[in-house]
């Protein structure tokens, strides 16, 4: 594919490299030099240095005939006329990103208008992302598949009936489940039956819907609740959530040390208490009550500071901490200091982009992690050459796993001897470098 | 002129059962419209809706969804409405279940019409009372009456 990314900051810097290494033709736009510099040196895709909302610049450097084009500069406004720009110019489809929750609530009339496929929000997404954690701590996503039959959840594993010496092929799991993945030290691997799982990992589970939570209850301790929630920086992220939370029923408490962003911040929400202080001090958080806490919540747009205080958040009390990093190296580390788990705004958005470039020849699909192993649904081909054959006898690489035969009205969480037959679908987890391989294989 | 300055056709119309899934109630709303034979292609249209909610939520919040889509295989400007009494996991932004899906399915090219009808679709549902209106309707019969009622 042609795409187009219009910024080079931390979102379109890591859409370039990840669209990049997949082998699509990339274009990226940017202003400031030394991220033009930077992007050059660092990816194999061409640069362009100018005003991404320039109609003279996107005509001539070929916008048009896009076969996608993503707008992620760090103005709402660059994001939006580009990307109407690049649809007006021809482009397939178009992707801006924005901030402003005026945007975000009318994102259906300004689409329409403006002619624009999606507006992304990775702030709104962020917000999200940590209010279900919330709602069922532990449990870092969900996602269904295969017509709603098929349920994805990824867990951070507290004890595990796998771990010291024992591995997947000892235990008999629930009927109808799986462990899909498995992601340590932010490196994800395919389960196999030779796998282990140790308290900590982040852990990828595929099952029938009303299955799922049967195999979750082996990995999950005690309940947490998160009823009393501390947000640090009244940011878009944090400020999202706390009116998530305030339709919950909740009343979180919000700390910003900025006074004007505070008096925004006091405007906007109701039940939320709005305190105006510098919460990176252990004294701080001692005496806005972050101890008797059950969640901390770090979202400011310095990870140095969300990482420092959420361990001292632990320090003084706190039952969980969750940051919102947005260094990627930084996130491994989070868990080496007891941070219960780390959001990371790039890869919401570039997890989207990703499942519309894909959607071009698989359909409906998640993408785990940084976009390293993805879950998507193909259509076994007529004349495949598995046909017929058990799971055992099919040769899938190491970096593939089928977690689902979709046939008919029904679906199968295959064991080997399961075989594939002519009209059947599969779920499947796979590397991404595995993939070409592996669709081959099916279609 | 009614509400949605649309008339809605009954068969349009899906009250659906608890417990349905995202998955199954966009299915039941693309079937739904497509029996008021303005689909030409029903698989292209159930792809098109699936692929838009793939990638992003169409919730607008308040517990309202717009799925929307803009395809050739459909020949004139249709509407379905369905309403879960209690409500279906969207995964929209604010995190709040959905009671009411507005499916639109449009021509390519209907610009000035699907905006016309999108933003008065939005500014219907704003209105005090009428999503709480909306939801308490238990037959396709009364929601019809209500949305194609004059105002």
């Amino acid at each position: 594919m042609n795409i187009f990314i219009a910024g080079g900051g931390r979102v379109g810097y890591h859409l370039a490299r990840l669209l990049s290494l997949e082998s699509h033709d990339v274009t990226v736009i940017e202003t400031e030099l030394n991220r033009v510099e930077q992007v050059d040196y660092a990816l194999d895709v061409s640069v362009v240095d100018g005003n991404a909302a320039s109609i003279m610049l996107l005509t001539e450097s070929g916008a048009g005939s896009a076969d996608l084009f993503v707008s992620v500069t760090g103005s709402d406004e660059v994001n939006l006329i580009s990307a109407a720009i690049a649809k007006g110019l021809g482009a397939k489809q178009v992707v801006a990103r924005v901030d402003d929750p005026m945007y975000i609530e009318s994102s259906v009339l300004y689409e329409t208008v403006l002619s624009i496929d999606y507006l992304l929000s990775p702030e709104a997404l962020n917000a999200l992302e940590i209010a279900k954690y919330l709602e069922n701590p532990g449990v870092v996503s969900t996602e269904d598949f295969g017509r709603g039959l098929v349920r994805m959840r990824q867990l951070r594993v507290t004890k595990s009936p796998v771990s010291g010496g024992k591995t997947l092929k000892d235990i008999q799991f629930p009927a109808g489940t799986l462990v899909g993945a498995i992601t340590r030290n932010g490196q994800t691997v395919i389960a196999h039956g030779d796998a282990s799982i140790e308290p900590g990992d982040l852990v990828t589970f595929i099952g029938e819907r009303d299955q799922i939570d049967r195999i979750l209850g082996m990995f999950k301790g005690s309940e947490v609740k998160a009823e009393k929630v501390v947000i640090m920086g009244g940011s878009s992220i944090g400020l999202h959530l706390a009116r998530i939370l305030e339709d919950r029923g909740q009343s979180p408490k919000i700390i910003d040390w900025n006074l004007e962003r505070c008096n925004v911040l006091a405007g906007t929400l109701g039940k939320t208490k709005v305190v105006c202080r510098d919460a990176t001090s252990r004294v701080a958080l001692e005496q806005e009550h972050v101890d008797r806490a059950d969640v901390f919540v770090a979202c400011t747009g310095d990870d140095e500071k969300n990482i420092m205080a959420s361990v001292l958040a632990k320090e003084v009390g706190a039952t969980q901490a969750i940051a919102v990093v947005h260094q990627p190296d930084f996130a491994p580390l989070v868990r080496k200091l007891s941070i219960d788990h780390a959001v990371t705004p790039r890869a919401s958005i570039a997890n989207r982009i990703l499942k519309l470039v894909h959607q071009q020849n698989v359909s409906s699909l998640a993408v785990l992690e940084e976009g390293d192993v993805e879950i998507l649904e193909l259509a076994v081909n007529g004349n495949a050459g598995v046909l017929g054959k058990a799971l055992k006898d099919i040769r899938l690489p190491r970096g593939a796993l089928v977690a689902g035969i979709l046939r008919g009205e029904k679906v199968i969480v295959p064991k080997g001897d399961s075989t594939i037959q002519t009209g059947d679908s599969i779920i499947l987890i796979v590397n991404a470098e595995t993939l070409e391989a592996v669709q081959k294989l099916f279609q | 002129m009614s509400l949605f300055g649309l008339a809605i056709d009954t068969k349009a119309v899906c009250i659906f059962e608890n417990g349905v899934s995202k998955h199954a109630a966009l299915d039941r709303l693309v079937e739904a419209i497509a029996a008021t034979g303005t689909v030409q292609d029903t698989e292209a249209f159930r792809k098109a809706v699936k692929e838009r909610e793939a990638v992003m939520s169409t919730g607008i919040g308040a517990g309202v969804a717009i799925p929307h889509v803009r395809i050739d295989a459909i020949s004139k400007a249709s509407v379905g409405v369905g309403i879960s009494h209690e409500g279906i996991d969207f995964n929209t932004l604010d995190n709040k279940p959905v009671h009411i899906v507005v499916l639109f399915a449009m021509p390519s090219g209907s610009q000035k019409e699907y905006l016309t009808l999108l933003a008065t679709v939005m500014t219907a549902m704003k209105r005090p009372g009428f999503r709480e209106r909306l939801i308490e309707c238990t037959t396709p019969d009364d929601v019809a009456l209500l949305l194609n009622a004059p105002v």
